[in-house]
Order: C-alpha cells, then structure tokens, then sequence
C-alpha cells in the first residue's frame, strides 16, 4: 500500500480525537500538580514554604504587627516543595490548572497573621499561632504548662539569650560563693 | 593550552564536551578555565584546567586549532572579562548588544540585583563573504517560525542559493547559572535546571543531581535509577515526535504534524499520569525521585506503551513510504562524518553523519548498563539521515521504558545525601533527545554551588548550522536548523537581559520595560 493510502486509514481509523475544549472539558488525573491552595485556618507562620520555594512565587513580608504571605501564581512552577516543607498541611496543590487571566491581580493572594511583641524588649519577632503552637507541643509533651515557660516563650530570640546567659551567670556566681 | 587540546581531540580522537570558566579571585587570586574531553569508544572524561592570574585577564585562545570552542571563549570573555588572546570571532555571544562591555556578571563581585546602565550606541556586526556586493541579504529570525525559538540568521544568497550565513543568538539570557550561584541550594537547583529547556527538563535535572551525587560520592536507591530511566525515556519519545511532527510542518507534511503529535499526547498523558504533569516532571532530585510509581498506575503505563508502540509504528510505515517527504529531505544539509568530529557535535546530529556516540551505552549512568537497547547510527549525514536517526532511536526509547516498567525493583525511591563535599569538580553526562548534555559542577560551602556550568547539546551543535546550510537552497534553510532540533534557550542561560533585535533597529532593554508597563 503506498503511504498516502496508509496515511488515509490512519486518519479514517483513528478519527478526531481533539475535544471541544473549553465546552468538552478532561477530568484533571489523580496527583495532577495544579494551582497551590493556601488553607488561611491552618497556617501558622512558620515561613518555611517561602524559604522553600525556588522560583519566590511565595514571599514573607514581616512588618511591625503583621506576618503576610504572598503568593504569586504568575511565579509558580507547581513543584509542590511548599506542600513537602509544610509542618501544617496549609499549602496544597490542588488539580487546577486553568489559571489564565487578564487581570494580574487574579492571581495574587495575600495571608496575613498576626505578630507578637517581646514581653522584654517590646520587639515583635514571631507570630501569635506559632506560640501558641509551641506552647500547645510544649503542655503536651511536658504535661502542663508552666509560669518558667511562660516567661522564656514570650520572650525574642535576643531576649531569651540573654536571659538565659543571666541565669547561667548568676549561677556560676553562687556556686562559687558558696564553694 | 590550545596545543593540548588540539592534541587530545585531534590525534587521540577525543570529544570536546565543555568548558567553564570560574572566578576564583576572592580565594585564590585567579580564575581557572576547565576543558572537559571526553572519549565515548573507552568511557573517558578528561578535565584539563588553565588557570589566569588576576590582573592578567587573557588566555590564548584555543579556537584557531580547535573551531568547537569558539562559543565557549566568548561566553568567557563576555562573562567573566578574560581575553581570548588570538580568537578570530570574538564578537557577543550570549549577551546583548547594549550590555556595558566592563561589567562581567559571572564575577562573584557582580551583584544583579539592579538592572545594569546599558549603552545606547551598541550595534552588533555581522561577518558577510568577501564578494559580499554580489548577494541580496535575507534576514531569517529573530524569530524561527516552526520550531518557535529565538535566533537569528543572516543570509547572502545568489537567487535561491545561500551563499553566506551568520547568526545571532542571545535572545532568550535568563541568568540561570547565575541564580543558582547567588539564591539558589543545591536541593533547589533541580526545578530550575528543569526549566532550562521546555522539552528535555528531565535531561537537565538528572545531568546536574548527576553531577552532585558524584560529587558527593552517593548512589541513589535503585528503585529511584530505574525511575528515572523510565522518566527520561518518556521525555525522550515525546522529544522525538515533537520533532518528527515539528519537521514534517517544515517541509509541508502537515498531515505528519497532526498524526504524530497525536501518538505524542498519549505519552503526555503518561507523563502527567505518573509525574503529575506534562511536561515539567519535577521527579529527579538529588537522592532519588519525589514520587513512587504505584502498581496500579505502573500497569496503566504499560499498556499505554504497547498503544504507543503500535500507533507509531503505523504512522512511521505510513511517512517513510511518502516519496515527496523523503524527496524532501534526502540529500539536503549535508555534514561529512570529518566535520562532525572536528566540531565535536553531539547526539542525531552526529550518529547521523557515522559517528557512534551515546551517552547511554558509553556513559551507563542510573539503570542503564543493566538495560537493552541500540544505538541507531547512519552513514548518510543529511537531514533524511537525522529524521531515521530519531525515528528509529524512538523505538529504543519505547523499549526502554518498558523494560523499565517492568522490571522495576522495589524498595524506598529517595535517601538523604549526608553530606556534600565543599570544592570538589565534578561532570553530569546524560544523552538527551538532541544529544549530550553536561554539566559541570563545582560544590561550595553553605549548601550552594560554587559554579553550575550547563552545556546543552544546542550549544555544541548550533554552531556548524552554517557549514551545513552552505550553497542549500533558501527553501530548505527551515528544515536545516530545523534537522538539529535546536533548543534555543538550551544554549543560552547566563544573564537576565531584556532586549531584542530586529534587522537593523535595536530595542532597547529600557523600550521593552516601557512597554510591559
């Protein structure tokens, strides 16, 4: 049989199998890697899905009193790290992927948490769901919760070091008094 | 140096496969450039370094002797200041015309936060033939209309004839290697090897974990190798009926663009069921792969290889039989077996002028020294030669993955990488559809690379499209290019600039951003 016949059966055999797209829509597969989803309940604040990310589709910005998230989809490559790095599950892909659209902002979101202040030095240094999150580990893990906590988890990162370098020194100090 | 090289490739036959120049000022007061040859008949890598003092920014140039390191001297003079002493064409490459000519941004001190002042007055000039009055100039570009990529060539020809050609590339810089360097670490670096290339990501992702894990002297679990083999076969089937589709357009068979494109969305579909996308696998990272193939799925994938198998092979019978489609290629672009040697060409384009060379068989990396499959070499050296080539190696590919599939071994697909040696060189070879990649890797300390050399096969072969489209007609110049399957942003990845150039207008970076706004 000589090719353009060949070429005629092929064509008559396998028919059109274009589809009417957008009217004849393909159900998206299982684990397709499609348009992340933030879950604004869950989030904590943690920042790791913006360390995380490769392309800066995900951003943290940390003002005085506010923790915000930015997610760009313009940016996104859909590699999924985010939802791996997320301790709380608050990132997923979902199987969206039609994500065309006129209007930049379309594809902007925004999550904002609250921050909490230094009980020493008055300097906001993490968000409010973090502590609570690790107070909540920490009563679970020790089985109650205690003022001493308290008073260290409250505290900045500079705070708590040298609060602790007091206490360390303090109590170098008495056992050498009282040796 | 050049004395060197000329000899190993010359009259010891070796392969020209990359070279990086690195900035070592900060530490070491110089900068060293690396030769990496290779010889695929014994499995050899050979990296010869050259080192430049600081203040002495020039080497001798190794293009008089040896013609394949013309780019590659003038990526490095470009980037990173050093002088190619007696370079016959050391005109741009990579960079933009209106880019400063004293600001090198492959220096660790270039920092790239800030767009760069660009100069107005910068033109680029093109070589033309001696009896250059005697030819009309056909522009060709920037802009290749069937394989929908940034380039641009310049032809003199005499009526139909080309009689001169000279190209441009340097359209598409996005600063990759770059951004690795100062951003990136190294489990990050994959996703934005991936993106180096729309077409051969995979390629890129495994050819620098590759290189990392060597470094670091770490085997992947063997489940994950056999993995990524299936993965990097499906992306070369989908690779090489893109091309067969993308080159029966050029020559006016737009029936075989449609029928193979149509067998080529089965194995996007495959690809989308297993990886969870397209294109853009995002599977190959360094200790393994991120997701398992499970049973159910693995079954599905190989009864969609056997509807692969029989519908190509089908639309093949059907498309090599067509005498105008053979009348077409055969005879046109010719590149003699001696050219492709010396010019160190990789993959079709240089199995299909009888120089037997694939990464796969000569290089076994990830499963595949425990793999069957055949390297298809033709004699002929034309654009026919190239489409039989790829044709035939489509089958290998089919093959491959099945076996794969099927024989896949159980266990974990991932383990962690302890520990990444700091200043430890290392190369990642992997025979992608258009041939060879390499990368060349240097670790740094603090969980990134020190230096993240891609050389995409494009890059090797680009430069002898003007041997082969010498004295062809204008009408067969698409197919020409075409018959490389040239990759454009492949070949070109180092700078963030924005600018195009059109015939004899320059846009200007500053013009582009206006207009975005």
């Amino acid at each position: 049989m000589s090719g353009i016949l060949k070429l005629l059966k092929i064509g008559l055999v396998r028919g059109r199998v274009t589809r009417r797209y957008p009217a004849e829509r393909t159900p998206p597969p299982e684990g397709l890697r499609g348009r992340p989803v933030l879950d604004f309940d869950a989030c904590i604040g943690c920042g790791g899905c913006a360390t995380a990310c490769p392309a800066n589709a995900l951003t943290v910005e940390e003002a005085e009193g506010t923790w915000t998230l930015r997610l760009f989809y313009g940016r996104c490559l859909m590699c999924g790290l985010c939802e791996e790095v997320c301790p709380k599950d608050a990132i997923r892909l979902s199987d969206e992927y039609e994500l065309a659209t006129t209007n930049r902002e379309d594809l902007e979101v925004e999550l904002q948490l609250r921050r909490v202040a230094c009980s020493g030095c008055g300097k906001y240094f993490t968000t409010r769901r973090v502590l609570e999150e690790t107070t909540a580990e920490y009563s679970e893990l020790s089985g109650g919760y205690s003022d001493d906590f308290r008073d260290v988890i409250t505290l900045c990162p500079d705070c708590r070091r040298r609060k602790w370098g007091e206490a360390l020194a303090d109590a170098y100090r008495e056992a050498r008094y009282e040796s | 140096m050049p004395r060197v090289v000329e000899y190993a490739l010359g009259a010891l036959g070796g392969t020209h496969m990359t070279m990086a120049g690195t900035d070592y000022t900060a530490s070491l007061d110089q900068y060293v450039i690396d030769h990496v040859l290779g010889w695929y008949d014994r499995g050899l890598l050979l990296i010869l370094r050259a080192r430049v003092r600081k203040g002495d920014e020039s080497f001798p140039s190794v293009t008089p002797l040896v013609p394949c390191a013309d780019w590659y001297e003038r990526e490095v003079k470009e980037s990173l200041g050093l002088t190619p002493v007696g370079h016959p064409n050391p005109r741009k490459l990579l960079l933009s015309d209106d880019w400063p000519d004293d600001l090198f941004p492959m220096r660790k001190d270039f920092k790239s936060e800030a767009p760069p002042p660009l100069r107005r007055d910068a033109g680029f000039t093109f070589t033309a033939p001696e009896d250059a009055a005697m030819f009309n100039i056909v522009p060709y570009g920037p802009y290749h209309f069937a394989i929908h990529e940034p380039i641009f060539f310049r032809f003199h020809v005499d009526g139909e004839r080309i009689a001169g050609v000279d190209l441009r590339a340097g359209f598409n810089h996005r600063g990759l290697e770059k951004i690795a360097e100062t951003r990136m670490t190294y489990e990050t670096v994959p996703f934005i090897a991936e993106r180096v290339c729309g077409i051969c990501g995979s390629v890129h992702a495994e050819a620098y974990t590759q290189a990392l894990e060597r470094a670091a002297g770490f085997e992947p679990p063997e489940r994950a190798k056999w993995i990524r083999v299936a993965v990097l076969e499906m992306e070369r089937i989908h690779s090489h009926l893109l091309w067969l589709g993308v080159a029966s357009h050029m020559v006016g068979f737009d029936t075989g663009l449609m029928q193979f494109w149509r067998v080529r969305d089965r194995i996007m579909f495959l690809a989308e069921l297993l990886t969870g996308n397209r294109k853009q696998y995002g599977m190959i990272v360094p200790g393994g792969v991120r997701r398992d193939i499970r049973e159910d799925k693995r079954e599905t994938a190989l009864r969609e290889v056997s509807t692969i198998l029989e519908e190509y092979e089908e639309l093949l019978d059907a498309a090599l039989r067509l005498g105008t489609l053979k009348a077409r290629l055969e005879g046109v672009g010719p590149l003699t077996e001696a050219e492709a040697r010396r010019h160190s060409v990789m993959g079709p384009l240089a199995r299909a002028s009888g120089v037997s060379m694939d990464a796969r068989r000569d290089y076994p990396y990830e499963a595949y020294g425990q793999l069957e499959f055949e390297t298809p070499v033709r004699e002929e050296g034309d654009v026919l030669a190239r489409t039989i080539v790829r044709a035939y190696d489509t089958f290998e590919s089919i093959k491959l993955v099945k076996q794969a599939l099927e024989g896949l071994p159980g266990g974990p697909v991932h383990a962690p990488i302890e520990y990444i040696p700091p200043d430890v060189a290392s190369v990642g070879l992997v025979e992608g559809p258009r041939g060879t990649d390499v990368h060349y890797l240097i670790t740094g300390g603090e969980d990134t690379v020190y230096r993240w050399r891609v050389r995409a096969p494009t890059y090797a072969n680009l430069p002898v499209a003007p041997i082969m489209l010498k004295g062809q007609t204008l009408a067969d110049a698409s197919v020409i290019i075409g018959s490389i399957d040239p990759c454009i942003s492949c070949a070109e990845r180092v700078i963030v600039v924005d600018e195009a150039s059109g015939k004899q207008r320059l846009v200007s970076g500053e013009e582009l951003r206006g207009w975005r706004a």
